[in-house]
C-alpha cells in the first residue's frame, strides 16, 4: 500500500487547504481527498506534482507499506 | 460532490425515469403481439431525455462554472473507463440475448429492436452507476 504524509504537510504549510493543493497540482478536490485517504494512488506524475505543490521531496510525500 | 458526479446522477437518473417509461408503455404491447407504434414513443422519449439532462446539468454549470471549465483529471478519466468497462460487459451479454431471441424464438423485429434498445439503456445505466458508485467510494 502506498501511503503519504499529504495532510500533515498541508497542515505544515500554513494549513492549505486541499482545494488550494489540487489547483497547483492540477487535479479535482476530490482527488486530493481521495489521494490522502489512500482510496487513490496517484500516477508517478501527480505524485512529483504534489510533492513540487508541497516544496519536499516526493519520499517525504509518499511511502510504500 | 464533483462537477461529473453530478453529471453522472442527472443522466442515471434522467436516463432510467424515461427509458422505464418508453418501455413500460411499449413492451407488453409488442411482447403480446400488439401493432405497437414505437417510433414515435421513442422519438419523444429522445427528446424528453434530453431536456431533462440539459437543463440540469446547465443549471450546475452556472452554479459552479470553475468546477464545470476544468479538465478531467486522472482519477476522473480511470473511473470513466472503469464505467465504459462495465457497460461493454452489460451490452455484451444483451446482445447474446438478443441473438438467441432473434435466431432461436424468432422474435418480431420490432420487439427485437426493443431488445436491443434495452440492451444499449441497460448498458448505460450500468456505465453511468459504476462511475457514481466509484466516485461515491472516492476510489
Amino acid at each position: 500500500m502506498i501511503a503519504n504524509n499529504i495532510r500533515r504537510l498541508r497542515f505544515d504549510r500554513g494549513e492549505m487547504t486541499q482545494a488550494e493543493l489540487a489547483v497547483k497540482v492540477g487535479v479535482t478536490r476530490q482527488t486530493i481527498n481521495a489521494i490522502e485517504q489512500n482510496k487513490y494512488s496517484p500516477s508517478l506524475e501527480t505524485a512529483f506534482k504534489i510533492a513540487e505543490a508541497l516544496g519536499v521531496a516526493i519520499g517525504d510525500v509518499f511511502s510504500y507499506q | 460532490m464533483s462537477f461529473r458526479e453530478k453529471v453522472a446522477w442527472i443522466c442515471f437518473l434522467a436516463m432510467a425515469v424515461v427509458y422505464a417509461g418508453y418501455f413500460w408503455a411499449v413492451l407488453p404491447g409488442l411482447a403480446s403481439g400488439q401493432n405497437v407504434h414505437f417510433a414515435g414513443l421513442l422519438i419523444s422519449a429522445i427528446v424528453i431525455l434530453a431536456v431533462l439532462q440539459i437543463i440540469p446539468i446547465v443549471f450546475v454549470s452556472a452554479v459552479s462554472p470553475k468546477d464545470a471549465g476544468q479538465p478531467e483529471d486522472e482519477r476522473e478519466k480511470l473511473i470513466e473507463l472503469k464505467g465504459s468497462r462495465s457497460g461493454y460487459v452489460v451490452l455484451t451479454l444483451g446482445a447474446l440475448v438478443c441473438c438467441v431471441a432473434g435466431m432461436f424464438f424468432g422474435t418480431e423485429p420490432a420487439l427485437l429492436a426493443n431488445y436491443v434498445l434495452l440492451a444499449v439503456v441497460m448498458a448505460e445505466l450500468s456505465k453511468l452507476l459504476t462511475q457514481i458508485v466509484h466516485y461515491r467510494r472516492g476510489s
